[in-house]
Formats: structure tokens, C-alpha cells, sequence
């Protein structure tokens, strides 16, 4: 008898694990009922103010249990393990991604009653050739470099460096403060890849003399020895000591410090960072600046995008309760807090925050906003591409011919996979 | 059910092959963690999978004819030789001169044991943090030390073969507690008349250790390189909390690049061949080190 007591235990125990949480059923009272697991690779302050809005979800919602989690910077490669076991969240965080990487496994909003809300400058970005809108943008970008104004009138600069050349001219004023000019993180060399995925921009796509580069990176014809310009950015910051001295190995969480007590002018983040540098230092006289122009004539750019965006998995077993959470999450005074507390745009057309930089966005508010590089013109895989080549300038470990040889062989490999 | 019990015992009693039953559970264990992993991955090689999508083509051996001409890999089987093979002789020389200084019996030596084995127990990535916080160019405690001779700050693990120099140091310095106690236990072993009689003979003590503790240490030794290079080999969680394989490529470990050009690269058929690669490479490694140390074992101890 002891041996099926045992058996029993054990069936009881694996169908317990088996058929325990993401059970989802409407009982009488009406109310949804169930569990649901959303995960995000946000940080503070974009985390808490997404939980709270969950929170309020749960206490609107007393028979819904949500598991919200932030990976961080496991995010992706979790993710990627995730989907190739066709298993994920319900309710996902796309970051960028949600087009060329996660539109397979996403379910298509249209249907859902905010898609018609969404802001039109940011819906393009989400949505698929056939007219899928597969992710809800809480948050949008409208990135170009953060800058210290203090710094820029000690350095007799009256308006920012509106060209590559008088961004380098700027540095240079910058340097004889005693001020670094660019401070570089490359302990995580995102910050690296980063600046390249701007700089990319107005180099090869909105430069005058940019010409087809734009179709040329589609079909896969890309002639890479025009990356030349990017890469060297980054080597002629270095070799012109515009950067700090640890640059290949400093810690981005120094970032905010920096910058908040005035140790740095120029440094490539959005504007999440700003509001981070807020929290140490309230008075710290930050602001954003536009991409500047490749050459003389050429239009200074934004950059932007979709930020803390969420999808729902296709295959989501509970997507009633999805569905009810996006459909909360994307309530105007819901969409505002999260704004607010991380200090970015919407992505709605009808939710404008309350944005300390919101006289910077006015003041150029003619300008285009572009989305990143990678993110459009390159194929899904080739951040990794652009931080190894990025750390590597960065030390002098590589050339400039080699980065563009590697950035080019690694273009083909992942394209060929499409 | 008694019965049952009895039937079961006469079975196992009946024939020795029968004990074969009882390894089954390992077996599985080794086919479902080992095996297939093995076979899927050899396929995944033959592929340019991106690691997640749903779909994928099989390209025959364009990943591993890549490989020949990829600077990424041979410089991380480079750097690979060095971790496996340096850390193994930093960490035996240590570890040996801790075993001959603590094998004699003094006060603290227990405690003196502990400490020097202690970094063992501790996971590679959280040392890896812990040393980057020591090497790291502002606050870092190693320059806060040379700054103390005047000496200026040093950006340690900002050149390739610095910090793969480094890493490697690092590596040995953790990890030579567990060749301590290795070396320990050979040494014990060693039964004191030989060395009496060859302090009868007028040995001294570079003779003696070279004539005798030595060659009697050699099976110790054995297990010691064998599991000490593998390890080195396998390097991964010191890289990726160091450098990440940085600057650029230059310091990756065959392991810290497979990873990276799976997950961040999205090249996991690519990444797989490599994998194989490496995991061909270590096989044949430990074969031919195990061979090479039981003939040495043979001729010294006949």
C-alpha cells in the first residue's frame, strides 16, 4: 500500500506543478479570474511606475494575480531562449524589437480600442508590412546627445554644435575647462554601439550625399567601406582625448554621477538618464540635443522610437487577461503616470506628459525624428556586431578598415539567415 | 507485497548482470543532460539558425569553413591556451608551495588551509566581480595602492593581452586552494622512510624533493593538471564578469564567445560549430594528458 501512497503523492505533486498558475476562468461575479506573467527588462524609474499601474490593475481586479518581473540586462537572451521554446510571457516587453524580432510570436492589437490612439510619429514603428500592429508603446524616445548647458556657456558655445565639425570644435572648448568632453562607458559597451547607432544615422541615411545607402542596406548590397565615418568616430574621440582616460573599462552606473555633479558635458543616453542624474543632483543643469549634421548643410536629427512598449504572446494561454491589462495599461491617466515618473514622451496621440525637457523638444520641434539604425536598417543580431567593433576602437584593439570588415561579414551571415 | 519485495531481491541475487539496472537512472541522466545536447548540437551546427525563431536552414559546413578564417575564434582559442595552460602552471607551482609550507603540522594550520581554499568555493563570476572592483581604473583598490608609491593610475584591463594576463592570474590565484588540498593528500601519502634514507645517504632537501616528493607526487600531479587545465579550458564566468571578452574581442575564452555569438550575435549555428570545435579540442586534450602522465607514472613507479 506504502508504494502507491507514494505514486499518488508524486502524481499529486507533478500535476500540481503542472496545472498551478495560468489558469484563467470567469466565475460568476463577473470579474476576470486567473494569473498572468509579464516581464520587461525596464529599470528604475520606468519599473515602479509600470508596477504601480499593475497594482492598480490587481486591486481593480481582486481575482487577478500578475507576476511582473524585470530581467534587466538578461532580458534578451532570455527572451531568445524563451522563443525558441515557443514559451513566453504573456505580456512581454519588446524594446525596439517588436517588428524584426518578435512579430512572430506577437498577437496583433488592431482590434483592441487604444490602437487607434496610438501616436501616429510613433505606430509606423510597430507595426508590421501587412498592418499589424503587434506592441503598445507607453513610452517613446526622442533621443540625441545629453549635454550640460552650464558647461556649454562656460565653454562660449550661445546654441549647440549643430555639425560633426562643431561638435568636435565644441569638445575641444570643453577639454580646455578641464571638463571631459564625451564620457564613454565601456565596461558595458551598449554605450559604444549606441553612439554609433545615432552618429549611423545622420552619416549614411540623412546626410546630403547620403545617396541609396538606405535601399543598399535592405537588399543587402551595402558597399561597408562607407562605415569608415562611424567608426571613426569613435577613434577620433579617443585619439583627440575627448573621452575620459578609463573609457574601454569605466562602469556606466558612474554615468548619472557625472553628470548630475557636472564631471562630464556630452554623453549618449536618453532621456532616462537625465532623469536619473535628477535624482542625485535636482539642480543639475541637463538637457538633450539633436543628433548634429554629418556636413555643412546637413539638417540636424532626432532620434526616437517606441521605448517601454508591451506585446501579448499569440499563443498566450490567459489572453483575455492579457488583454484586460494592455487595455488598463493604456488608460490616459495610466500611460501619463509611467511618462511622468521616467521622464519620457507618450506613445499616444492623446497623452501629453508633463516633460521638464519639453521646451528642448519645442524649441526643435521641426526637426525629423529617425529611428535607430540598427533597429531599421540593419538586420536583428547586429548590436552585438556594433559592440564588439565599438569596445574594440574604443582600446585600439582594432582598426578602422577592420571594423568595417567585420561589421560586413557579419551583416551577410545574419542576413542570409532572413 | 512482500512477496514482490522477495521477487525482486532473488532477481538482482540471480545474476551480477543484473545490477546493470541500477546505473539506469544515471544512464538516463547522461542521455537527456549529455547526449542529446551532444547530437542536437552537431545538427544546430549544420544550420543558420538564429537561436530563436521557429525556422531555419540547414547550410552543410559553411559554419565550420567560417571558422578557419574568423580572427574572433582563433584569437579566443588563443587566449583559450593561455587560461587553460598558464592558469594550470601558476596554479600548480602556488598550489604545491602551499601544500610542502602546510602539510607540516603547526599552529593555525587548519585556519591557514581554510583561507587559502576558501576563493575555491566561491562561484567564478562572483570572483570576477569581487577582483573587478580591485582592477577597475577609478576607485579601484589596486590603484588606490600603486597611487601610494606615486605611481599613476593604470587603466588595467584596457589592452587585450593585459587583461587576458590578468584574468588568467586571477584565475590561478582563486583556484590554487584546490590543488593545495590535492598536493596535501599526495604529500601524506608519501611514507617518511625514503626521505629518512636519503637524509641518511647526504640528500639535501632540493634533492630529496626532486628525487623523491616529486615523483611520488605524480599521480596527485595527474589529477591535479588533468582537472586544473580543463577547467582552464572551460573558462567562462571570470571573462564575462571582467571584460565581457573586451575590449572588443580580445579577451574572450572559446566559452565566453560561444555564448556571445549565440545569444547577442543570434548566430547559434555558427556558435555551435565553434562549440564543437571546442569541445573536440578538450577531448583530445585530456586523452593525450592523461596518456603522457600514466606512462610518467609507470616509469617512475615501475
Amino acid at each position: 500500500m506504502k508504494k502507491y501512497a507514494v505514486v499518488l503523492c508524486v502524481f499529486a505533486l507533478v500535476a500540481g506543478t503542472a496545472f498551478a498558475g495560468g489558469s484563467q476562468e470567469i466565475v460568476d461575479d463577473g470579474g476576470l479570474h486567473g494569473s498572468l506573467t509579464v516581464a520587461t527588462n525596464a529599470s528604475s524609474p520606468t519599473f515602479e511606475a509600470v508596477e504601480h499601474i499593475i497594482d492598480l490593475f490587481m486591486e481593480e481586479n481582486p481575482g487577478v494575480e500578475v507576476e511582473y518581473t524585470s530581467y534587466g540586462s538578461d532580458y534578451e537572451n532570455l527572451m531568445k531562449a524563451r522563443m525558441a521554446a515557443n514559451d513566453l510571457p504573456d505580456v512581454f516587453a519588446t524594446h525596439g524589437w517588436a517588428v524584426n524580432r518578435y512579430a512572430e510570436y506577437l498577437r496583433p492589437l488592431n482590434d483592441l480600442s487604444f490602437a487607434s490612439r496610438l501616436s501616429p510619429s510613433i505606430v509606423d514603428t510597430v507595426t508590421t508590412d501587412n498592418g499589424d500592429i503587434v506592441a503598445m508603446p507607453i513610452t517613446s524616445e526622442q533621443s540625441g546627445i545629453i549635454y550640460n548647458k552650464t558647461i556649454l556657456e562656460q565653454a562660449g558655445w550661445d546654441e549647440v554644435p549643430a555639425t560633426l565639425e562643431e561638435f568636435y570644435q565644441c569638445c575641444e572648448d570643453v577639454k580646455a575647462l578641464g571638463v571631459i568632453p564625451v564620457y564613454i562607458t565601456g565596461k558595458d559597451t551598449r554605450i559604444q554601439a549606441n553612439m554609433m547607432d545615432i552618429m549611423a544615422v545622420a552619416m549614411l541615411i540623412t546626410s546630403n550625399d547620403a545617396g541609396d545607402n538606405a535601399e543598399r542596406l535592405y537588399d543587402g548590397t551595402f558597399d561597408w567601406s562607407k562605415w569608415y565615418p562611424v567608426s571613426s568616430f569613435i577613434t577620433d574621440l579617443v585619439e583627440n582625448g575627448y573621452t575620459n582616460v578609463d573609457a574601454t573599462t569605466a562602469d556606466p552606473i558612474y554615468t548619472s554621477e557625472k553628470l548630475a555633479f557636472g564631471e562630464v558635458m556630452f554623453n549618449f543616453n536618453n532621456q532616462a538618464m537625465i532623469t536619473d542624474a535628477w535624482t542625485l543632483n535636482p539642480d543639475a543643469d541637463l538637457s538633450m540635443m539633436p543628433v548634429p549634421g554629418y556636413k555643412e548643410g546637413d539638417s540636424q536629427i532626432w532620434i526616437g522610437g517606441e521605448r517601454e512598449c508591451y506585446g501579448i504572446w499569440k499563443d498566450s494561454p490567459n489572453m483575455e487577461l492579457a488583454i484586460a491589462l494592455m487595455e488598463f495599461m493604456a488608460r490616459p491617466e495610466n500611460v501619463e503616470y509611467v511618462c511622468n515618473a521616467a521622464g519620457m514622451p507618450s506613445g499616444f496621440s492623446d497623452v501629453s506628459p508633463d516633460l521638464k525637457l519639453a521646451e528642448e523638444y519645442e524649441k526643435y520641434s521641426d526637426l525629423k525624428i529617425y529611428p535607430y539604425f540598427d533597429r531599421e536598417w540593419l538586420p536583428s543580431g547586429m548590436w552585438a556586431t556594433m559592440r564588439t567593433i565599438g569596445g574594440a576602437l574604443t582600446a585600439g584593439e582594432m582598426s578602422v578598415e577592420e571594423s568595417c570588415s567585420t561589421m560586413e561579414d557579419s551583416y551577410l551571415s545574419l542576413m542570409a539567415q532572413q | 507485497m512482500k512477496n514482490s519485495n522477495t521477487d525482486i531481491r532473488r532477481f538482482m541475487q540471480s545474476d551480477p548482470r543484473a545490477l546493470t539496472f541500477l546505473a539506469l537512472p544515471a544512464f538516463a541522466l547522461f542521455i537527456v543532460f549529455v547526449v542529446v545536447p551532444i547530437i542536437s548540437g552537431i545538427n544546430i551546427s549544420f544550420t543558420n539558425w538564429n537561436g530563436y525563431s521557429q525556422e531555419y536552414s540547414y547550410v552543410g559546413f559553411d559554419n565550420y569553413r567560417k571558422m578557419v578564417s574568423d580572427p574572433q575564434v582563433w584569437t579566443a582559442f588563443k587566449n583559450t591556451l593561455i587560461y587553460g595552460f598558464g592558469s594550470t602552471l601558476v596554479q600548480t607551482v602556488l598550489g604545491l608551495a602551499f601544500a610542502m609550507l602546510l602539510v607540516n603540522r603547526f599552529l593555525f594550520r587548519g585556519f591557514a588551509r581554510t583561507i587559502i581554499y576558501l576563493p575555491a568555493m566561491v562561484a567564478q563570476l562572483i570572483i570576477g566581480y569581487i577582483w573587478y572592483f580591485i582592477v577597475t581604473y577609478e576607485r579601484g583598490a589596486l590603484n588606490d595602492i600603486v597611487g601610494l608609491f606615486g605611481v599613476a593610475k593604470v587603466d588595467w584591463m584596457s589592452k587585450g593581452t593585459r587583461a587576458v594576463l590578468i584574468i588568467m592570474m586571477i584565475n590561478s590565484i582563486a583556484y590554487c586552494g584546490k590543488t593545495m588540498i590535492i598536493f596535501i593528500a599526495g604529500l601524506e601519502s608519501i611514507p617518511n622512510m625514503y626521505s629518512e634514507a636519503a637524509s641518511i645517504d647526504g640528500a639535501n632537501t632540493w634533492q630529496s624533493f626532486r628525487h623523491i616528493t616529486l615523483p611520488m607526487l605524480l599521480p596527485a600531479m595527474t589529477t591535479s593538471l588533468v582537472l586544473n587545465i580543463i577547467g582552464g579550458l572551460k573558462m567562462f564566468g571570470l571573462v564575462v564578469a571582467m571584460t565581457n571578452g573586451g575590449p572588443g574581442y580580445a579577451s574572450h575564452s572559446l566559452s565566453s564567445l560561444i555564448n556571445n555569438l549565440y545569444f547577442a550575435n543570434q548566430q547559434a549555428g555558427y556558435s555551435a560549430a565553434v562549440g564543437m570545435f571546442s569541445f573536440v579540442f578538450i577531448v583530445l586534450v585530456s586523452i593525450v594528458l592523461r596518456k603522457y602522465l600514466e606512462k610518467k607514472e609507470e616509469q617512475y613507479n615501475g
